[in-house]
């Protein structure tokens, strides 16, 4: 995405200051996180595109998530030493020699996205770069929409106006909810900026949006997600992305 | 295979950032190639696959040894997730991100930086100790998600275990890692509050 990535002074008052300014208050964390075991699904990497985009994302605001990442990436570096190898052909040490000097032997990883602080680094990988600057489709009133190019599944932004609430559904899987921006109500919990809600088939729930600012979160599921109130079974057809 | 210590492999690391050793490298190259190919093979590689993602993780040794931080992980940690993060990039071509170790606001200061740091290079014996008294099933568990690919729901339909069950062993083999790095930081007391 070209232009500005990032935010002014007032979009910074306006949403907060976003993760990176938590991270350098030493502030807020988050308190609704993945499982262990999809922490050790997604280290190992083992997930569908969108769920490990969504645990990718918490990971960025989430201190005591990245330790128990840590944690199993020094197991599986004890445990790689102490397994045994396959043989390596002739030669291919010597080969690997000859080319340390080339400086396009290997593509590196790609280099550190430039986000705004609100945005969570991985989702640079999407073209995402600033909340201020998401494309937002209308899908519904009071909600924004903007669809993600991810496999295996669907991720999206969803953004609802203060107070709104989303309509009543449930999901035919694993489905997780990060909050970017804002917060929201479900079941009886909230959910701020870097809280990842897990949904399966067996919620079904109507989030709503908390005063005050826009609730930006992005969600990401393996499987569409299932109106199930009386009117708004009605748009399932359109409303499934 | 030849035995190499944490302490050599270090060194061994420290020589091919600082003064761009050809011969240490040439060494990490004969201890580390076998084990990760043997690690992609594992995880359904052929052959000659197994060798390209070898060649280019080792490249990108040659090339970030400068970026490397003996207080946060060993070599090995450290190799593991450049092949890890090599074969989700060039066999599946998937947009799978992990967090980026060079991302400063990540660590944002020297105060985080402590905190952050708590797989000291000193505390590497404690670790290797807890993984070494993890109970076969629950150190089992961990190498299937690694070394087999499998998800924690894989690994319950195919040892036909309660999905409940693997959890467990799971939340105990971590509490027990996170344990050991407790007893050696005085003073980490950040439990997670949930999941």
């Amino acid at each position: 995405m070209n232009g500005e990535p990032m935010l002014n002074e007032a979009d910074k008052a306006k949403t907060g200051g976003g993760r990176a300014a938590a991270e350098k208050a030493g502030g807020r964390q988050p308190v609704h996180h993945p499982a262990v075991e999809q922490i050790l699904d997604y280290t190992a990497g083992n997930l569908p595109e969108p769920s490990a985009l969504a645990i990718a994302c918490h990971l960025s605001f989430c201190r005591s998530c990245r330790r128990q990442m840590s944690l199993f990436e020094a197991a599986a570096g004890l445990l790689l030493e102490n397994r045994d190898g396959a043989e390596i052909s002739a030669g291919l040490r010597d080969r690997t020699l000859e080319m340390l000097d080339i400086p396009d032997a290997v593509n590196d990883d790609a280099p550190a996205a430039r986000v705004a602080p609100d945005v969570p680094p991985p989702l640079a990988l999407f073209g995402i770069d600033a909340l201020s600057a998401v494309p937002w489709m209308p899908i519904w009133p009071g909600i924004g929409y903007h669809g993600l190019d991810v496999q295996g599944g669907r991720a999206a932004l969803i953004r609802l106006k203060p107070g709104k609430t989303m309509p009543r559904h449930t999901h035919t899987g694993q489905e997780f909810t990060l909050v970017l921006q804002g917060g929201y109500a479900s079941c009886g919990q909230t959910f701020h900026p870097g809280d990842l809600e897990a949904c399966d088939e067996e919620t079904d729930h109507a989030p709503g949006a908390l005063a005050g600012e826009d609730c930006i979160a992005m969600i990401a599921t393996e499987s569409p997600l299932v109106l199930t109130g009386p009117v708004s079974r009605w748009f399932n057809p359109v409303f499934r992305f | 295979m030849e035995k190499l210590d944490r302490g050599a492999q270090a060194e061994l690391l420290r020589a091919v950032a600082e003064a761009r050793d050809r011969q240490a490298f040439a060494r990490l190259f004969d201890y580390f190639a076998p084990r990760i190919k043997g690690y992609l093979m594992r995880l359904g590689a052929d052959d000659g696959m197994a060798e390209e993602l070898v060649q280019e993780s080792l490249l990108l040794v040659w090339r970030k040894a400068h970026t490397f931080d003996p207080e946060k992980s060993s070599v090995a940690t450290w190799l593991f997730t450049i092949a890890r993060n090599r074969r989700i990039d060039s066999l599946r071509r998937l947009r799978y991100p992990f967090p980026d170790p060079e991302d400063p606001s990540l660590h944002p200061e020297a105060e985080r930086r402590q905190d952050e740091a708590y797989e000291m290079v000193q505390s590497a014996e404690y670790l290797r100790r807890a993984v070494a008294q993890l109970p076969a099933e629950q150190a089992e568990l961990i190498a299937l998600a690694f070394f087999d690919g499998r998800t924690h729901r894989d690994i319950a339909s195919d040892r036909n275990l309660p999905l409940g069950t693997v959890k467990s062993r799971i939340r105990l083999a971590l509490n027990r890692l996170r344990k050991e790095m407790a007893a050696f930081h005085d003073g980490y007391h950040d439990e997670k509050s949930n999941g």
